[in-house]
């Protein structure tokens, strides 16, 4: 097998080749793909991608695959109304290949019939909370994360829309009856392949989306009582609200403010105390890695001796976990394979020593290019640590975007040299912003 | 005559408008309804009036064509005495000088609706509550055509318009904001050049090759609004879908470019003119379609759009143009009341008291004497973008004196009546403009309109808080008044450096608000069945639900009909996902165009003044309530199975 890595900003991007059969692993943020991923994969439109894999619905997994499925429906499009005689042109979109199926945990599925009202609590929520005006660090990130969130739920659901139902032909866990694709001790697994290579589903598990399920479930109860308590606690006299122009709005304000102290978004506690800084880093902080993140689709994929290990943006101790259950460690409890797409663009929180330790690789991909400082610094020094034999490369994905991040890749940078010439040569590296093939 | 009685031809409003320098006309294209900027014009190069277009009632003496030499007429439709069409906006003048021009007015913004959904998912309608009268006798208004005006696309492909063989009931649709496509067929009073129609061929070529293609027909005809929810798919799907009232009357829509984004502002109008064109549409539509099978295809139009402009007593160009079509029988045509019923905030932050807020009255009782409205007008800690505008309409035997304070500011002078302030900067960005009018050509009131208008640079807003009216009298004989404030909803636009900005309405003060003619003026027509919005499971009209009479005293809204949780199709979510939950006048006033258009079934002649006798004499009073017309629930719920009686004898006379 072949593994490819498509230049996609600070997000995941990479195309699988077996022998014919070919899959997409996510696709970065919407701009990257637009510009960079849909041409290269135009290039080869007369062959059909067999499988699309969507880790989780972060936008900087979706956003390209959201491009994709535009693309592909434009195109349809256009053909049928060339056909019928219709003055149109073509899309300004290149024409991508033919998607046949696609993996990923759609949110309707994960939260069932109760997915719209929380992307819809979600929405109004950050609705609310936008009446919020600078002030503490600690509200905006409130502000922030809401707005984030309710920006997820609503691309997760439009990708749904678009292909659920057997639309443009494409087939949502066929393997799975169609369903969510979670890893069940009692249940016997499907196989999964992409020509001759083997997937193995280390995450998540189906307790884990129980546990979402749950999560959210609870969510959308305390944020109706919380709405409603709000609503009721401050009934005011509506002769003071005509007193001034001002008092319209404090009301508004007020609400937000109310609404940002009684909520208890999943994910959001970590997110607070993130957007509030210390310099210092920490590492393996499974609380501060939000739900979808975690609830990312992960996988070994072996073909003859070949391992390449795929993490979404999941956690170190699920992926260990995912492992050991499908009996993929060793004696000593470790795994050594060709490639790693290191989890989460090299996030801390996601990156552990005895992860490091345990999972070794030829070959370490980091997709991200500096933005939320990924990769940090500490997951660098953390794997070469471990690393106390052996030759092994770091493949840096880092399409440049924005000064702003390059100042990290800047220190990434340095920091790989110093520890490169620290291992005396063991470890090689690459940075690269186009598509490359890792050997 | 002199060019300066001509000028009088062309409404105040107008008047300024054209005499806008650059830039400010382009900002105002920018909010305006009736304004556009030409197809071509950059945003960077400054556009003057030659480069805006402008959407205008003409009034005729005799609805002929209008000889104007070099005048650059577009989308002229015309119907009786009066012409709705686009043309430049320096060409305003030039018009107003050809001899059978009386006067020109502006197109009214139109109100976006404003139901409330909700979020959870739900299951398929109960067709019983729509399953009433013979099916025998009325077909499921199989030989009638509905005719929905409404926004956000129509989802031709969801199951509910589908026949048993799966193609189509809709017969056609009008997506005025197609940026390309063949408009509809010119006619001799009809000729458009705007907008695409779909035809049922289109729809059923797209369902078959839907198939195949595996893509959604409504993506291979798309419209320029395809909402997930859309209002106009809920609202087509009460009036005419399977599970709606009219099963198997043929479909037609119109769909009105209201713009979403707002930076689309300026490309677009969406302003009274084009419902107008909306009509005649499907008017023309419903002949050719009769003309095709040689009998009689009645129309029953439903309009869920509001304005709030105008007098409030049917005599806006629009309220006249429904009427005059509504004087051929078999045709009726049903208007959401709208959803400005709640005057008082039910809890802190919330937004709907605002909406209520928008009518003011009262009579001064002798010469001398006065009153002050007071016009809240929101800004604080968020830019209020929005222009903000109020129309104070008195009788034509009195004579009031007008002035105006601005928050924390100096009364201006007296503008008595004839006399006008144009645009006066008042040195912090906002100006004012004050005109105090007699005789109103349509209705021969008076009027004062008055203009707050936010600076060009769009970072800074109307001056806010309290703006205070002073009406005082020179003359009393009747001394009634009535004002509205014509606005946008409230919503934020977006974060313009570190300032949320917010299109706010203004209001009026609790003091000034008077709790009653809130009835959108679209709605205040004299054949029109303006429409409350009937809690069903409480037995009482939704509070948000509009209240009349008209300014002139007439029973608006007629009747109540169920628009609360009222479960229809959800347009644009996929296959999955098919139903949705909406409350509204939107909802209430779809039933009722379903039910008109049962009774035309049923008495093919029946005159749009018949229908609304029928409905409001056959109306029940709701729990508590007489037989008299109350201003929020008309005349009481809507009595389907008797209004389907009553149309099948009303033709019926006995010799004695």
């Amino acid at each position: 097998m072949q593994l490819t890595v498509l230049p996609s900003a600070h997000g995941d991007c990479l195309l699988l080749e077996s022998g014919k059969k070919r899959m997409l692993i996510d696709g970065g943020p919407d701009h990257s793909f637009r510009k960079l991923v849909l041409p290269e994969l135009a290039k080869s439109n007369d062959r059909p991608i067999d499988c699309v894999y969507l880790s989780h619905i972060d936008f900087d997994h979706i956003g390209g695959l959201l491009v994709l499925v535009d693309a592909l429906y434009a195109w349809r499009v256009y053909g049928y109304r060339k056909e019928k005689g219709d003055d149109v042109g073509e899309p300004a979109m290149p024409r991508p290949p033919e998607v046949l199926k696609v993996w990923h945990n759609a949110f309707t599925a994960q939260l069932g019939d109760n997915a719209a009202l929380v992307a819809s609590a979600l929405a109004n929520t950050a609705e609310t909370l936008s009446a919020l005006t600078a002030t503490d660090a600690s509200t905006m990130a409130i502000r922030a994360y809401h707005q984030d969130l309710a920006t997820h739920t609503g691309h997760a659901l439009q990708l749904t829309n678009r292909i659920g139902a057997g639309q443009l032909g494409i087939k949502v866990n066929p393997e799975y009856k169609a369903g969510l694709m979670a890893f069940d001790d009692e249940v016997q697994q499907p196989a999964l392949k992409l020509g001759k290579a083997k997937f193995t589903l280390l995450g998540p598990t189906a307790e884990d989306l129980k546990n979402l399920r749950r999560e959210w479930d609870d969510w959308l109860r305390d944020n109706k009582a919380a709405v409603r308590k709000i609503q009721k606690a401050s009934r005011i006299d509506a002769d003071a609200l005509t007193s001034s122009a001002d008092a319209f709005v404090v009301p508004l304000e007020m609400e937000a403010r109310m609404l940002a102290e009684e909520l208890s978004t999943p994910g959001l506690d970590a997110s607070v105390e993130d957007s509030l800084g210390s310099s210092a880093k920490e590492l393996g902080l499974r609380k501060k890695v939000t739900p979808p993140n975690l609830a990312s689709l992960m996988f070994l994929v072996e073909e003859g001796k070949q391992k390449l290990l795929l993490t979404g943006d999941g956690h170190a101790d699920d992926i260990l976990a995912g492992l050991e259950k499908r009996q993929k460690l060793d004696g000593d409890g470790k795994l050594h394979v060709n490639i790693l797409k290191v989890q989460h663009h090299g996030a801390e929180y996601n990156m552990t020593p005895d992860f490091a330790r345990r999972i070794t690789a030829d070959h370490y991909v980091f997709c991200g290019n500096g933005y939320a400082t990924n990769p940090e610094l500490i997951v660098l020094d953390t794997i070469v640590e471990a690393r106390t034999a052996g030759k092994f490369k770091f493949w840096f994905n880092s399409t440049p975007e924005k000064a702003a991040y390059s100042e990290q890749m800047t220190k990434v940078q340095a920091r790989v040299e110093e520890l490169a010439a620290a291992t005396g040569g063991r470890l090689k590296f690459e940075f690269r912003d186009d598509p490359f093939r890792v050997p | 005559m002199s060019t300066t009685n001509n000028r009088r031809k062309i409404h105040p409003k107008l008047r300024m408008i054209a005499r806008e320098p650059s830039p400010e006309i382009a900002v105002r294209a920018h909010r305006s309804a009736s304004l556009c900027m030409k197809a071509g014009t950059e945003f960077a190069q400054p556009p003057t009036v030659d480069d805006v277009l402008v959407n205008v009632f003409v009034h005729t003496t005799n609805g002929q064509d209008i000889r104007a030499e070099g005048a650059q007429i577009r989308n002229k439709v015309m119907r009786g005495q009066i012409q709705a069409m686009t043309l430049p906006l320096s060409q305003v003048a030039l018009l107003a000088e050809a001899g059978n021009v009386t006067h020109l007015e502006v197109g009214e913004p139109l109100s976006p609706p404003a139901p409330t959904v909700d979020p959870s998912k739900v299951g398929p309608p109960d067709r019983a509550r729509t399953d009433f009268g013979s099916a025998t006798r009325h077909r499921f208004g199989e030989d009638v055509l509905i005719g929905i005006i409404d926004v956000q696309g129509f989802d031709f492909a969801h199951p509910d318009f589908l026949t048993r063989d799966g193609s189509t009931r809709w017969v056609a649709i009008w997506d005025q904001g197609a940026a390309s496509g063949k408009p509809p067929e010119k006619t001799r009073d009809f000729d458009v050049d705007y907008g695409r129609e779909l035809t049922a061929k289109d729809i059923n070529n797209a369902l078959a090759a839907s198939k195949q293609l595996r893509v959604p027909a409504t993506a291979l005809e798309p419209q320029s609004q395809m909402v997930p929810g859309s209002h106009g798919t809920h609202v087509a799907s009460i009036a005419a879908g399977n599970s709606g009232v009219c099963r198997r009357a043929r479909i037609a829509g119109v769909l009105i470019s209201l713009p979403e984004e707002d930076v689309d502002r300026r490309k677009s109008f969406y302003d009274s003119t084009r419902i107008a064109h909306a009509v005649d549409y499907l008017v023309e539509l419903s002949k050719r379609l009769g003309a095709e099978e040689g009998r009689k295809i009645p129309l029953s139009i439903n309009i869920s759009l509001g304005t709030n402009g105008h007098a409030h007593d049917a005599s806006a160009a629009i309220s006249r143009w429904l009427d005059n079509a509504m004087n051929t029988p078999g045709r009726a045509i049903s208007v959401a009341a709208g959803n400005a019923g709640q005057e008082k905030a039910a809890f802190e932050g919330d937004l709907g008291y605002v909406m209520g807020r928008i009518h003011t009255s009262g009579r001064i009782s002798s010469r001398g004497l006065g009153t002050d409205i007071e016009w809240m007008v929101i800004g604080d800690g968020r830019s209020d973008v929005s222009e903000n505008e109020l129309e104070i309409w008195y009788s034509a035997q009195d004579r009031f004196k007008v002035q105006l304070r601005p928050p924390g500011g100096q009364w201006t002078e007296e503008v008595k009546p004839g006399e006008f302030i144009l645009k006066r900067g008042l040195g912090d960005g906002t100006s004012i403009s004050i005109y105090n009018e007699v005789y109103h050509p349509s209705n021969g009131a008076n009027y004062i309109s008055i203009y707050l208008t936010p600076s060009p640079d769009e970072l800074r807003g109307v001056a806010a808080g309290q703006w205070t009216v002073r009406l005082s009298a020179e003359e009393v004989r009747d001394g009634r008044y009535h004002g509205w404030i014509e606005r946008d909803d409230p919503r934020p636009v977006g974060r313009v450096g570190t300032r949320e900005t917010w299109r706010f309405p203004s209001f009026f003060s609790e003091r000034s608000n008077v709790d009653e003619s809130s009835v959108s003026s679209l709605a205040c027509g004299m054949r029109v069945l303006s429409v409350a919005n009937l809690d069903f499971s409480r037995e009482r009209i939704n509070v948000t639900s509009s209240q009349g009479p008209t300014r002139d005293g007439r029973f608006k809204p007629d009747v109540a009909a169920p628009g609360t949780d009222i479960v229809a199709a959800k347009g644009f979510a996929g296959p999955k996902d098919l139903w949705v939950s909406m409350s509204g006048t939107s909802m209430a006033s779809p039933y009722v165009c379903g039910v008109a258009g049962l009774m035309m079934a049923i008495e093919k002649g029946l005159t749009a003044a018949q229908i609304e006798g029928i409905i409001q004499a056959t109306a029940r009073p709701l729990p508590g309530a007489s037989y008299s017309w109350l201003n929020d629930a008309g005349f009481g719920r809507i009595d389907p199975e008797k209004c389907l009686l009553e149309a099948a004898t009303v033709n019926q006379r006995k010799g004695l």
